[in-house]
């Protein structure tokens, strides 16, 4: 009875999963079909269920690759690396100012470092290098993702040098947050270390 | 000149149970437990394998009416002997042992 009811249930959700099937493009649609009916000889519940989610990884995967282009892709590429690397320095300037607002938890680890000299002497090389470098390699990529230099031919035969810009609103985003980023840095850099003269 | 086919420890384990029996039609499922490699793994290897030439599939009538057809893969005669030069090569870095599931 148990087996019947299993069975019944893994054919409705392969029924369901076969017109979902049918919704993608063409390219995709065979390799689909494929994964879903052999889910049918795929023994035991979570090894199916397992099954299944690499199915949908992989056809995402495949959507995705299909229906972007080459450039797309780097600049896909870019914007999620950019936005990877920004959790560093966001880190940090979330972490100091919360802490002036009177919540230390994400600046603890942060104090610790800088709480033992020889520590805190280390940190203050390595911080701005790794701080103000990540921000420097999110502009930089972010950029260069959007830019595209290149040869072409005026009407009378001639050659010209053409710069082409993609205005991509994640890779803008990455350039914008890295600029902020950069300026809460350096503030709270100069607010830290100089002092009005008197 | 076969398409460059990057030489994996999954594509091995792969290539390894596709050559196992030459001309007989593999089942994913069947592939999948044989290597040990899960669904998000084997499927992008045998649509890579499929685009390079390397691979012939097809769709087979169930043995048992009632089921879906299931799509069934075999090396190709180009596929089989690039397949033998790919698994001659030697490693370009350093190569795990293809995973096999036991049996």
């Amino acid at each position: 009875m148990r087996r019947f009811q299993m069975n019944s249930a893994r054919r409705a959700a392969l029924s369901l999963l076969m017109r979902a099937v049918n919704a993608l493009p063409s390219t995709e649609r065979d390799w689909a079909r494929a994964i879903v009916t052999e889910l049918e000889y795929v023994r035991g519940f979570g090894a199916a269920v397992q099954w299944l989610a690499g199915g949908v990884t992989v056809m995402i995967g495949a959507t995705i690759r299909n229906s972007w282009g080459a450039q797309d892709r780097r600049n896909a590429r870019a914007a999620a690396i950019g936005f990877s690397l920004l959790l560093i320095p966001g880190y940090f300037i979330a972490a100091a100012l919360l802490n002036q607002v009177g919540v230390s938890f994400f600046f603890l680890p942060i104090e610790h470092w800088l709480s033992h000299p020889a520590e805190a002497k280390v940190f203050n090389v390595i911080s701005p290098a790794v701080l103000l470098g990540t921000l420097l390699v999110v502009l930089v990529l972010n950029a260069a993702s959007l830019l595209h230099f290149g040869k072409d031919q005026e009407c009378g035969g001639r050659a010209v040098s053409v710069i082409q810009l993609r205005l991509q609103f994640w890779n803008l985003a990455a350039i914008l947050l890295s600029f902020v980023f950069t300026a809460a840095l350096l503030g709270y850099a100069f607010l830290e270390n100089f002092v009005p003269r008197s | 000149m076969p398409a460059k086919i990057r030489k994996s420890p999954q594509t091995i384990a792969l290539i390894l149970a596709l050559q196992g029996n030459l001309n007989q039609w593999r089942y994913g499922y069947d592939l999948s437990r044989e290597t040990g490699l899960k669904s998000g793994t084997l499927y992008p290897l045998l649509m890579r394998l499929r685009d390079a030439g390397w691979l012939q599939t097809r769709w087979a009538a169930p043995e048992v009416s009632g089921r879906p057809p299931r799509h069934m893969y075999r090396l190709t005669s180009q596929g089989k002997a690039w397949s033998r030069d790919l698994l001659n090569e030697k490693p370009a870095g350093r190569l795990r042992k293809p995973v096999l599931a036991e049996s």
